[in-house]
């Protein structure tokens, strides 16, 4: 069952880069459309993040999640220096901080 | 003689291509590198990892794969949710597709492949700054073959080293920390604050549906909420 969701995922996933190069490169994205995709990956990454770091087993999780404040932390870094490895760095030693005195 | 001045150049696209590329493997070979570790927990053998890598290449969605396929989620689901996730790359696609029109379909075959945020990120900048040339399509193999070689061996590395980190260090966590850093730019725009909010509070508000359905409702209602939002400050400028 895994190797069908690799191979569907997988070509799926081709597809949609290929979509343009390859067979529709004459044709224009419809502006409305072009305008939706652009909100796709932060939209995506958000739902990623908050399910990450907020959802604990399907339930909402926020009392005594260390991550939470590693993560505004973290934000807060980003805003700043704007640069991954600062972010990451920042976040992590946070959480670590935390799960090691609290 | 031409012949050997185009060679060259596009020999110099392809390293600009290597150079441009290299700081964003800061963030990307610590992803491959928890990905592999995060196969290995989930009890996939390091083939079906490998695999994935090979096959799905794209960071993020093989994370999502991995978590949902740990909660017994159908193929057919967890390849759509992957799709939602790989929904930008169709405007990556598009937006690229003008700079490869006059190129053979192994070339557009092989440059599909390698359309990755990172290396479309870098290769698009190169575009639009400077005059066209008709090797410039060499910057791009080489910007996605980086990518694409830093993540199967981290990922190698990560199933490898897989049962020597130790989960107490939550390395997972850099997963939502690289994210933010692609997201928090966007901010100071409002419809992007916007699809933020609007992704976020659905992700909470539908988070007891199984299978992660939340991620894809949430993605599909961050999207239309920024889109709705830029529709509206067009028209407020406009009146």
């Amino acid at each position: 069952m895994i190797w069908v969701a690799i191979f569907i995922s997988g070509i799926l996933t081709f597809m949609m880069r290929f979509a343009f190069i390859g067979s529709l490169a004459h044709r224009q994205i419809p502006p409305p459309i072009r305008s939706m995709l652009s909100y796709v990956s932060t939209a995506v990454l958000t739902a990623i993040i908050v399910s990450d770091v907020l959802i604990v087993d399907t339930v909402v999780s926020i009392n005594d999640n260390p991550k939470i404040p590693a993560l505004i932390l973290a934000g807060i870094a980003a805003l700043l220096f704007r640069n991954v490895m600062i972010t990451i760095s920042i976040g992590l030693v946070t959480l670590w901080g935390l799960n090691t005195y609290f | 003689m031409a012949e050997a001045k185009f060679t060259l150049r596009g020999r110099d696209e392809f390293f600009l291509g290597l150079r441009d590329e290299a700081p964003l493997m800061v963030g990307v070979m610590p992803f491959g590198l928890i990905f592999g570790a995060l196969g290995t927990e989930a009890g996939l053998t390091p083939v079906q990892i490998m695999a994935m890598s090979i096959i799905i290449f794209g960071g993020a969605s093989q994370v999502i794969f991995l978590q949902l396929y740990a909660t017994g989620a159908n193929p057919l689901l967890v390849s759509g949710t992957v799709s939602v996730i790989n929904l930008r790359h169709t405007l990556y696609s598009a937006s690229i597709a003008m700079y490869f029109r006059h190129l053979s379909l192994r070339w557009k075959l092989l440059l599909s492949y390698l359309l990755t945020d990172e290396a479309f990120a870098v290769t698009m900048r190169r575009y639009e700054t400077q005059p066209a040339n008709p090797l410039m399509h060499y910057h791009l193999l080489g910007s996605g073959g980086l990518l694409w070689v830093s993540w199967q061996l981290m990922t190698l590395l990560g199933l490898l080293l897989g049962a020597a980190i130790p989960p107490s260090l939550g390395l997972g966590f850099a997963i939502p920390l690289t994210f933010m850093t692609i997201i928090i730019p966007h901010i100071t725009q409002a419809p992007y604050l916007v699809a933020i909010l609007t992704s976020g509070t659905v992700a909470i508000l539908t988070s007891h549906l199984p299978w992660k359905l939340n991620l894809i409702i949430a993605s599909v209602a961050g999207m239309l909420a920024g889109y709705l939002a830029e529709q509206f400050k067009t028209k407020a400028v406009r009146s």
